[in-house]
């Protein structure tokens, strides 16, 4: 039988476990770091997105798909209403919302994002590649859609930036070109190079 | 015992208690006899509520609701989710599809999260299980459907009862998990004494699927000339003059371009039937579907170990068929239950449980075979599925028959779970008990994607086959320490008893996927035999929680009880500075009757109950920072590649490529609150023949924790915030009644309603909608200022002052129709003239009404006439509202909808001409046209139908085999039964039945976008229940 003294220490036992798991590891509810999403990224793994973006999104993506129809340079034989309504000019509201997000929220926020962690006396070769792609980047987002959200756009804080008008970005554009040109004379001063991308590249 | 005068008391479950005196003479012994009256309603019940704390429902203080064994063993489904539908007030559960392992999701009280399924913490013996549906990597709603939510794992025959705590106040001790509501389950358990008994029962089901909405008097053709559906190249035959090109078709049956336009088939013109012979006309579905058999059988053994403790085991097998040839659902559920009286003051509960459930099942939504079924025309005959030399019959060039569809492209889930629990008991002091539980729920589901090779793609030089392989494992542990102390008196009338505990609970879930596409040896699917592989291996997303909690309950003279409960948790998806809550619920309930002593003839108890209680939430897992992703680009969305764009994934020909995630983390996250009012009323009167047990709750959810949309140009698509305001209040009432008692008759009714109103106070600043379900248009949305679940797209333009802001709703009063004039150029179609006399499109996109019903009702009748028994269950649900998506492809394009029955009447549509004002008076003739501007593509208002149902969803007639009979074979009990299911659905929905979730439960929004899911079924099943 079960006597009176072992009682206590069923209890002790439970509550050393419970203590065991609790205070056992000292960080039991410090889990909330995704072990399949780092918070941090360096430049040279973000360079190839912003590059095959550009390519694959934006020129062969949505509205390059549009242009070469609509510029009856190709054509589709498809049983497939989305052509359809694409082929008769019947454009949604919603039709561009997928390359409008990938223009800032991919392409031109990671380029802001890159800028903003280079340091480009250190770094010159990126910094420009960088500051050029952007160029490049606004200038087909201006060119698509005309006034766009630019001196305001890529802050979080603003919920709803203000637009600009296209010959204020065009020559923001040059700007920035020319000091893409002028940050890619520097000699870079990195101690580690960029890891090979010469198989992406071709 | 000494001599003297006694009063014996006796009660007995189910009858009235009794009180007789009687005088023992010393040494002497007594008989005493009673006759005791049968009671229809059970008067002092033990309800099982949170933490598996059982109390007696007259100390009750807010509302709970069972379902006992006998009710349970009477529903024919499988899945645990879909056992409560209609059972219970202030539920609505709705099922997937009819393929065995569909999904089934509850909503109990309305929805109370924005985005989120909102489902209940489900409790097994005390331990938490999953029900969750774990969607596929990279899984596409629309494109193959969803796997089954884990309710399909647990054998209904083993369990006791169930307990739905629906307000906040019941649930408050289970914390944030059970924001939505908690389903506690009982499991079946030994008594003490009892000899071992087993129990058997086996059930054999069929079942058909509920076939409506497809026209089946109309032929394949154009301008009624006929095909008969096979292309030129195969031998097809179209009616000469056939106006295309050729003079035949070209697409194959399975397009829904095929078009449906062909003679009635009363007027086949004699030329085809001297081409062709007779034709038949039959729906392809009933060509193609099969009646489903299953077999359901289960064996347990429960009984007592003298003192020592009791035990129960349990072995069942479920195999489930499909109205397809290659649908299944086989499960294997092992389960042993030991309790052991380790002393007279501890006492151990060992609980396992084992299952295997393997279900695979043919993709539904758009690429699966139930989608193209409705697309082929009603004369084609799709019953030969092979040619003389084995291969499949072809429909196009790579269109195979849809058996050899069935049998080489198909998904398969195979899940192997166990749940361990484990409860040490100890009687601290007298009155004191310590209660440690433990509890594990881990499975491992194996999932494959197969398609096979296409040789006649492979002749053509062209690719073929695929393969998804996912391991999905995930595990959820539980511990609950708590130290009960049960009701002692404070002082004269006045005992309080209460409780404190810890809890800790931990969730982990990974998966590796392996894909590989272009398949090189056919029937062969590993991932190394095909030509692209990739493989994800995602590691384990954790989730903790720790809480503390406590409950006081007070006594007073037995008629007045409070409960106080507190709980604070600290979670680890929460920062780290701000991680913690609390939230205190109090509640009270009265029994009137016996405070002011007031016993009329016709009630005998009366309770009034309030209570108030605040509930916390975590956040998801990962919110608090921005994170980066292994990138890809995407390229074309569109046509073929609707489901899946071209896109370019890294690593890209060895080079890595990682990208910001376009959702921005927000390291100030708050818990999110729900708070609820709720009051109760509960009557038990008319000689304990009648209950009424009424609620009314206020819920309040904001602080949600949600992804608020942001504009792209912002830089995120999304930022994770605090934010909103959701409402949710309403009745529930449950009447419980003996209309008819004689003495080998009885007829008892339980019938429940409930009535839920949410409202959008507000949703975050700057957003009005958000969408959560369906495709971007048209969708289901939630919207400020109107309930959760609004139809959005495009509508009717009308004539209308708007009463709800800038928007005339389809059933606004004042709206007439504004219909196109002679020179009107419809929205879609740009053709001049194309919308005269028809209605226009509007301009934007607006709410085209609310989906969400506006009541719910279930009856229950049950008729016991000596040894047989009749119970049905009747269900309803009124006011709702369905987009049905169908409709648009199935209308003016290929004229294969029910709404196209009345085609070529002429018919002068109610409304005012769009230039003069002056009412319509141009009469339209319902060609292709007609139904395309009526119903199809963007015409979205017309694709809405009623989602009212009246549903018979069980009626069963059971007779117990005599005692006398079963005496001589040594068996106890034995009851054979035939049960139908869904034998009655009474709808005006075109599809006949209009409950489907092509989802499974992502959200309860779903339920109302009809997009092709696999079709419900209704079926008898014939079972024997014996114990022994």
């Amino acid at each position: 039988m079960f006597d009176m003294k072992r009682t206590p220490m069923a209890q002790t036992a439970s509550i050393v476990l419970l203590a065991v798991l609790v205070g056992g590891c000292e960080n039991f509810l410090d889990v909330n770091t995704d072990p399949n999403a780092p918070v941090n990224a360096r430049v040279e793994v973000r360079l190839p997105t912003v590059v095959t973006g550009m390519v694959h999104t934006v020129y062969y993506g949505d509205p390059g798909q549009w242009t070469v129809e609509w510029m009856q340079q190709t054509s589709y034989n498809r049983d497939s209403r989305s052509y359809d309504e694409l082929q008769l000019y019947e454009v949604q509201d919603n039709s561009a919302n997928g390359a409008w997000s990938y223009h800032y929220a991919t392409m031109l926020n990671e380029l802001k994002l890159m800028m903003e962690e280079i340091d480009p006396e250190v770094d010159p070769a990126y910094y420009g590649l960088a500051k050029f792609l952007a160029a490049w980047t606004w200038a087909h987002t201006t060119d698509l859609w005309g006034p766009v959200p630019f001196a305001e756009a890529l802050d979080p804080a603003i919920a709803t930036p203000a637009y600009d008008e296209q010959s204020t970005i065009y020559a923001q554009v040059l700007a920035m070109m020319d000091e893409a040109v002028a940050a890619m004379k520097q000699t870079s001063r990195r101690r580690r190079g960029p890891t090979t991308c010469s198989s992406a590249a071709t | 015992m000494p001599a003297g005068t006694y009063t014996v008391r006796v009660q007995v479950l189910g009858y009235a208690a009794a009180e007789q005196s009687v005088t023992v003479a010393a040494g002497g012994s007594a008989l005493v006899n009673f006759g005791l009256t049968q009671q229809a309603i059970e008067v002092e019940g033990v309800v099982v509520t949170a933490l598996g704390i059982e109390r007696e429902e007259r100390a009750l203080t807010y509302s709970v609701q069972t379902v006992k064994a006998e009710v349970l063993e009477r529903t024919p489904e499988v899945n645990l989710v879909q056992a409560l539908q209609a059972q219970s007030a202030g539920i609505q559960v709705v099922q997937a599809s009819g393929r065995p392992g569909a999904s089934s999701s509850i909503q109990i009280r309305g929805q109370s999260t924005f985005t989120g399924s909102g489902q209940p913490l489900f409790i097994i013996d005390g331990v938490p299980v999953s029900i969750d549906l774990d969607p596929e990597r990279g899984g596409s709603i629309f494109g193959r459907g969803q796997a089954g939510n884990r309710g399909i794992d647990f054998d209904l025959t083993n369990v006791e009862e169930i307990s739905v705590l629906r307000g906040a106040a019941a649930t408050a001790l289970y914390g944030s998990r059970a924001a939505a509501g908690a389903v506690v389950i009982t499991t079946k358990q030994g008594q003490p004494g009892q000899p071992v008994r087993f129990e058997y029962s086996s059930a054999v089901r069929f079942d058909d699927p509920i076939i409506a909405g497809y026209v089946t008097d109309w032929a394949a053709g154009r301008d009624r000339l006929l095909c008969d559906g096979r292309l030129q190249s195969q031998g097809g035959y179209c009616q000469p003059g056939y106006p295309t090109t050729t003079g035949f078709e070209t697409r194959s049956i399975t397009s829904s371009s095929y078009p449906g336009w062909g003679p009635h088939k009363d007027s086949i013109p004699p030329e085809v039937v001297a081409a062709l012979g007779d034709v038949i006309f039959e729906d392809s579905r009933s060509q193609f579907y099969n009646t489903a058999q299953t077999i359901d059988n289960s064996l347990r053994a429960t009984g007592s170990l003298g003192d020592a403790g009791s035990y129960t085991f349990g072995v069942s097998y479920l195999n489930q068929g499909d109205i397809t040839p290659t649908g299944k659902l086989e499960r294997l559920n092992l389960s042993a239950n030991v309790r052991l009286q380790m002393s007279d003051r501890l006492m151990s509960t060992t609980s396992v449980q084992r299952v295997n459930t393997q279900n695979p099942w043919p993709a539904d939504s758009w690429s699966g075979v139930h989608h193209s079924l409705l697309h082929i025309p009603p004369n084609v005959d799709i019953r030969t599925a092979w040619n003389e030399d084995g291969t499949p019959v072809m429909w196009g060039t790579n269109s195979p028959h849809y058996q050899w569809v069935m049998e080489n492209e198909y998904r398969d889930s195979n899940v192997n779970r166990w749940i361990l629990s484990q409860r040490f008991t100890a009687n601290v002091v007298s009155g004191i008990r310590l209660t440690n539980t433990w509890g594990l729920d881990t499975y491992l589901d194996e999932r494959r994607t197969f398609q096979n090779e296409r040789p006649w793609r492979t002749a053509q030089g062209l690719s073929s086959g695929s393969t998804q392989q996912e391991k999905l494992n995930r595990t959820q542990i539980n511990n609950d320490l708590v130290l009960t102390v049960d009701p002692r008196e404070v002082s004269p009338g006045f005992s309080v008893s209460g409780l404190i505990g810890g809890n800790i609970w931990m969730t982990e879930t990974s998966r590796i996927t392996g894909r590989g596409s272009t398949i090189v040896i056919p029937d062969y699917y590993n991932v190394e035999n095909f030509e692209d592989q990739r493989v994800f291996a995602d590691l384990p997303e954790m989730r903790r929680l720790l809480g503390a909690y406590g409950q006081l309950t007070a006594d007073y003279q037995g008629w007045a009880y409070l409960t106080l409960t507190g709980r604070n948790d600290w979670s680890s998806t929460l920062p780290k500075d701000a991680n913690s809550y609390f939230y205190p619920s109090a509640s009270v309930g009265v029994i009137f009757t016996d405070a002011m002593d007031w016993r009329p003839s016709w009630l005998q108890y009366g309770k009034v109950r309030l209570s108030y209680a605040r509930v916390g939430n975590d956040a998801p897992p990962y919110s608090l920072s921005s994170r980066y992703y292994a990138a890809s680009a995407p390229g074309v969305h569109q046509g073929s590649y609707q489901f899946d764009p071209t896109t370019v994934s890294f690593p890209f020909r060895g080079q890595v490529g990682f990208v910001q995630g376009t959702q921005l983390g927000n390291p100030n996250i708050r818990p999110e609150s729900t708070s609820e009012v709720e009051v109760g009323l509960e009557l038990r009167g008319l000689n304990n023949r009648a209950s009424l047990d009424f609620s009314y709750y206020n819920k309040k959810s904001y602080d949600q924790i949600f992804r608020v949309p942001a504009s792209a140009s912002s830089g995120y698509t999304s930022i994770v915030r605090n934010a909103g305001d959701l409402r949710n209040k309403g009745f529930e009432v449950s009447v419980r009644g003996r209309p008819l008692q004689m003495s080998d008759f009885t007829w008892d009714l339980a019938a429940n309603w409930t009535r839920n109103r949410n409202s959008v106070i507000e949703l975050a600043p700057g957003i009005d909608n958000l969408h959560l379900a369906g495709y971007s248009w048209p969708s289901i949305r939630i919207m400020e200022g109107l309930p959760y679940g609004v139809i959005w797209g495009y509508g009717y333009q009308r004539n209308c002052v708007p009463e709800t802001g800038s928007f005339c709703f389809p059933d606004q009063p004042t709206g007439a129709l504004i219909l196109g004039d002679e020179n009107c150029a419809s929205v879609r179609r740009n053709q001049k003239g194309d919308c005269y006399g028809l209605p226009i499109r509007t301009q934007r996109q607006i709410p085209l009404g609310s989906a969400l019903p506006d009541w719910l009702a279930n009856l229950r009748s049950t008729i016991r006439y000596k040894n047989f028994g009749l119970s049905s269950l009747w269900d309803m649900r009124k006011g709702s509202k369905i987009l049905n998506f169908e409709i648009q492809y199935t209308t003016g394009r290929n004229g294969r909808h029910i709404f196209t029955n009345d085609r070529y009447q002429v018919v002068t549509l109610d409304g005012i001409n769009q230039t003069t004002g002056q009412p319509n008076t141009k009469s339209v003739v319902k060609d292709p046209v007609y139904y395309e501007l009526m119903y199809g593509y963007d015409k979205h208002e017309g694709q809405i139908e009623s989602g009212e149902f009246i549903k018979l969803r069980e009626v069963t007639l059971s007779y117990d085999v005599p005692r006398d009979v079963l005496g001589r074979i040594g068996v106890d009990r034995a009851t054979v039964y035939v049960t139908g299911r869904n034998l009655g659905v009474w709808s005006d929905f075109s599809m006949g039945d209009p409950e489907g979730d092509i989802s499974g439960g992502v959200n309860s929004a779903w339920q109302y976008y009809r997009h092709f899911p696999a079709p419900q079924t209704k079926g008898l099943s014939f079972g024997v229940r014996t114990s022994f």
